[in-house]
């Protein structure tokens, strides 16, 4: 019978240890931020950077009567969530396509599901760009009735991984909102 | 033999009165260390019209003894209307249990910041606390809420 050897038996716990510590650490650190940003040309600067796990569980929290555990019931919209619903799901089988185009002298619009995704694109003196993943919208409507999971989407925007979702440029004013694992936003000016 | 005897109990009384002083000293500081250590709602304002600087620490076991004895204190009409108020809050006392541990697991971070004009609020997490600060010309105001006596609190009421 051979004597078991104490090194190995040390080195065996040790890798144990690591391989059940590495996995958490390595959540840690990738956990994904929701970050949004508000600059004013002549107001306010606004930051606002938080976890997207911890929005999932405060969203959870919102005391709205249309707004229970994380899903938001919409009534009286001119579009149903169950439409809405039909209409993406239309869309899967489509593939890449323009939904909405809308051109006047002053704008251009355009509503397109690209790559997946769902795309607004608003050229003219103000510029809008708003990128939502499919998996997102995919999480909202696959609730029922007039119900959007909110707490869903949030996961799936968890799982779709960094990236801009919205980009507004007014002449006196931008807006941005986007995913990354930097706690950190750019610093106001003037800080 | 009894100035042998009275000397006996003498050193016993000294003994007895040494180990009773040395109880109570030890009790103190511990008292006193646990009381240092112990999560605590900070409260400053500073105002600068009024020019006077109020500043308010409230130990976790204040709010906590306040929250117990509250209820069994106020008149019984406030007391239903608060029983009916506490009733709504329990479905999300353990969503805000959960939401205070996830703060505290949560790395340090600046969450919200506002400059508008002259005035500036920044919201930290910093260690286990929620950090509120105000910079404006009428006041100052800085606010420590530690994660911890929260998710306690919570954690008591949800029962």
């Amino acid at each position: 019978m051979t004597r078991p050897n104490p090194l190995r038996a040390f080195a065996g716990a040790a890798l144990l240890i690591l391989a059940a510590a590495v996995p958490a650490s390595a959540a840690a650190a990738d956990e994904l931020w929701l970050h949004v940003s508000v600059d004013e040309t002549a107001g306010a600067q606004v930051r606002v950077n938080l976890p997207l796990s911890f929005l999932e569980t405060a969203i959870r929290m919102v005391p709205a009567d249309e707004l229970r555990d994380g899903k938001i019931v919409l009534q009286d919209a001119e579009l149903s969530v169950a439409e809405l619903r039909t209409l993406w799901h239309s869309l899967d089988t489509a593939g890449d396509a323009v939904l909405v185009e809308m051109h006047d002298e002053r704008e251009h619009v355009n509503v397109s599901r690209r790559g997946g995704d769902l795309l607004v694109e608003v050229d003219g003196p103000d510029a809008v760009e708003v990128r939502i993943p499919g998996a997102v919208v995919d999480a909202m409507l696959a609730g029922e009735g007039d119900e959007l999971d909110l707490a869903a989407a949030l996961r799936a925007l968890a799982a779709a991984g960094e990236g801009e979702l919205v980009a507004v440029t007014e002449t006196d004013s931008q807006v941005r909102v986007w995913v990354d694992t930097s706690p950190a936003a750019p610093a106001l000016r003037g800080r | 033999m009894s100035t042998s005897r009275g000397h006996k109990v003498l050193w016993s009384l000294v003994g007895i009165t040494a180990l009773l002083l040395a109880g109570t000293a030890s009790a103190v500081v511990l008292a006193v260390q646990a009381a240092r250590t112990m999560p605590a709602i900070e409260v400053q304002v500073d105002d600068h019209a009024a020019d006077h600087r109020v500043a308010i620490t409230i130990p976790a076991f204040l709010v906590a003894g306040a929250a117990w004895a509250a209820p069994r204190v106020m008149p019984a009409e406030a007391r239903a209307e608060l029983e009916i108020e506490m009733a709504e809050a329990a479905l999300y006392l353990p969503m805000l249990e959960q939401l205070a541990a996830d703060f505290e697991a949560m790395p340090d971070a600046t969450l919200v910041e506002v400059i508008d004009g002259g005035d500036r609020v920044r919201v930290d997490k910093r260690g286990g606390d929620l950090l509120v600060r105000v910079r404006s010309a009428d006041a100052d105001v800085d606010v420590r809420v530690p994660a911890a006596l929260v998710r306690s609190l919570a954690g008591s009421f949800a029962g």
